[in-house]
């Protein structure tokens, strides 16, 4: 039959096409084993994701990301320069000319900005909450659109030459003119607390994210983490620089100009204030800190962007930091010998492999 | 049947295994966008289907644009539009957020992203 | 309306009409277990129009077929309508060009069941384009394609077959062109 032996042949045919050009079936579907969760904190998008290996189930995880979720809200709270929790309350007391006694939960983070100040030489201080709350920094809804006048600058820096220090265990104060905003360290810090939190729930293979502030310990399941680093003109959320998959123990931070800002007579003005001068600090688009301490890096990230392609050098090695990407104001990349070989570039990305 | 018959009907079998190779993929769980005004989930909604939707905020309404598999702020009643000029999310685990307005929006499920995290 | 202004070929078309026509309302009359996937056997009709006489006669049988069919089913002007006159297009459009083929090369010629094929898969490619284009411009249509040409494969074979039984068994047509 002429219409059987067709339609066989035709069966075949198409057939062997399918065959010969399908594309694999994906995995199965499953239950993922990442957990994930996005929320808004510390102003700024915060993410964690999980992956949960067989000694914990899925309800478990969702509770301890549910609870890490919870104690970076009361972070949150508790360190906001100007909130209602016990940072503001820090800064109203001294803004009144008050002597302070710093909470001992709190002494931890106050000691460590302040020795990252002292080895950045000022670059980073965190003693600029004035200045911040100035430029309107701080808080998303008191965002500017044209700069504070060049005297209110001056007058909200004159206090910070040769302010007091903070000293472990002692009182802090009087110091006028001083308030403390975390803002360039917290956020870094705050990962490290919901990692070892997270740890201690059962998850040692974790991702926290707080607005690129980022933090990787152990493993997605056979294969290590991977982080992509933004590009800092990127026109989606996507693009990045470049890929880096992590050794199990990594802090990935970037401090960039287009996480705050606002744009004016066409000029932009970001959220990294060069305390020498109470302005946006020019000279770098982004900059990279990969390292394993990501509170540390946090403050770094914000000291090497201030002090610029010229000076950054000097500060990399005082903060004992060497595995960096920069891009500077040209849009040019540069990484240093250190992290290059681990980094894999998007394609197209020119960049130059420095000391 | 003509060898000019045999050969349109072997053209037309090549077509059809073509057409179910390119188009009868096993099917991939739908992608879906997560909207979040403070912190709650407002909404998901499917990312195969284009709309447009309001999400009420603190300050006001921001609008959201889902088209093509993607979504992006594309109107919002913040001052500076940092929301807006990061563009189009795409895959899965993105993530953009008028923070003035404290909307924020997430892609999830669908095919595995490239990365697990960014560093912004 | 007298015998005398009707010519050869006007009932010719009008028998061949009549009898198509017949077939498109049976085959409206069935529910198709997927939408859009029909037998398509008015479309033998056509293709014998096509062998037995010419491709005008076929366009005549099948733009008739679309319109009274349409009119007595009541889909006129209505999206099935529209897909439907789309589907015919596309497939005369297919059958001209077959019909091209078969005049450029006589020993290399169509005969009814690759024209049927080819016919088939043009009637469900145009209507698929018009649905997709105009009515349910959504990706996951695209995911029905493959089942649809794949029916317009099964179909279009089965109907060259039986349009080749039914021209072995027709006297010699006077006047045939292809």
């Amino acid at each position: 039959m002429r219409l059987r032996q067709g339609l066989v042949a035709a069966a075949v045919v198409a057939g062997l096409a399918y065959l010969a050009l399908r594309t694999p079936d994906p995995t199965p579907a499953q239950p993922s084993p990442v957990h994930r969760r996005d929320f808004l904190a510390m102003g700024t998008l915060v993410s964690i994701s999980a992956y949960r290996g067989d000694a914990v189930s899925p309800e478990q995880a969702e509770q301890a990301l549910g609870d890490a979720e919870r104690s970076l809200l009361d972070f949150e709270h508790r360190w906001s320069a100007w909130g209602e929790g016990e940072l503001g309350r820090i800064n109203r007391k001294l803004a009144a000319g008050d002597t302070v006694g710093i909470p001992p939960d709190m002494q931890d983070l106050f000691g460590l900005a302040m020795e990252q100040t002292r080895k950045s030489r000022g670059l980073f201080d965190a003693r600029i909450g004035n200045l911040v709350w100035l430029w309107g920094f701080d808080d998303e809804s008191r965002y500017r659109s044209e700069p504070p006048p060049a005297a209110e600058v001056q007058a909200a820096l004159a206090p910070l030459r040769g302010a007091r220090e903070f000293e472990p265990g002692k009182p802090y104060g009087p110091a006028p003119g001083v308030a403390w905003d975390f803002g360039a360290i917290a956020k870094g810090y705050a990962v490290e607390q919901a990692v070892a939190q997270l740890k201690r729930a059962g998850l040692p293979d974790v991702i926290v994210n707080a607005g690129g502030n980022l933090r990787a310990v152990g493993r997605h399941g056979d294969r290590p983490w991977r982080v992509g680093i933004r590009h800092p003109r990127a026109k989606s959320p996507g693009e990045v620089l470049a890929a880096l998959n992590t050794d199990g123990d990594e802090a990935v931070l970037t401090s960039g100009d287009y996480e705050r800002y606002f744009e004016h007579g066409g000029r932009r003005y970001h959220h990294i204030l060069d305390p020498r001068s109470g302005e946006p600090a020019r000279g770098f688009q982004s900059v990279t800190v990969v390292t394993r301490d990501a509170a540390l890096a946090d403050a770094a990230s914000t000291a090497l962007f201030v002090a610029g392609p010229e000076h950054w050098r000097d500060i990399a090695a005082r903060l004992g930091t060497d595995r960096l990407l920069l891009v500077d104001a040209e849009g040019r990349v540069a990484v240093t010998r250190a992290l290059a070989p681990r980094l894999e570039f998007a394609p197209g990305i020119q960049y130059q492999v420095v000391e | 049947m003509t060898v000019a018959d045999r050969i349109v009907v072997v053209a037309a079998s090549l077509l059809v295994g073509i057409l179910f190779a390119r188009y009868w993929g096993p099917a991939v769980p739908a992608a879906a966008v997560e909207l979040r005004s403070g912190r709650e989930v407002v909404a998901r909604y499917p990312l195969d289907r284009d709309r447009r939707v309001d999400v009420q905020g603190r300050l006001g309404v921001s609008v959201l644009d889902i088209r093509d598999g993607r979504v992006r702020f594309i109107a919002s009643p913040c001052r500076n539009k940092v929301c807006i000029h990061a563009g189009w999310l795409r895959h899965s685990g993105e993530a953009a957020a008028c923070l003035p307005n404290r909307v924020s929006v997430s892609l999830i499920g669908g095919v595995e992203a490239e990365f697990d995290a960014v560093a912004f | 309306m007298s015998d005398a202004a009707l010519t050869r070929d006007d009932r010719l078309i009008a028998g061949y009409a009549a009898l198509a026509i017949a077939i498109h309302v049976l085959e409206a009359g069935f529910p198709s277990p997927v939408p859009g996937i029909k037998p398509g056997l008015a479309n033998v009709v056509t293709l014998i129009a096509l062998l037995r006489h010419s491709w005008r006669v076929a366009a005549w049988v099948a733009g008739l077929r679309v319109l009274v069919g349409s009119l007595l089913v009541g889909t006129f002007l209505g999206p099935a309508f529209w897909l439907s006159a789309a589907g015919a297009t596309a497939a005369l459009a297919a059958l001209g060009l077959g019909a091209l083929w078969n005049r450029g090369l006589r020993r290399a010629a169509l005969s009814a069941p690759g024209l049927s094929v080819l016919a088939a898969l043009a009637h469900m490619g145009g209507q698929f384009f018009v649905a997709y284009r105009v009515f349910v411009p959504h990706p996951g249509l695209l995911h029905l394609l493959p089942l649809l040409m794949a029916a317009a494969l099964l179909f279009g074979l089965v109907g060259g077959w039986i349009a080749a039984q039914i021209l072995a068994r027709l006297p010699p047509a006077t006047g045939a062109s292809v």
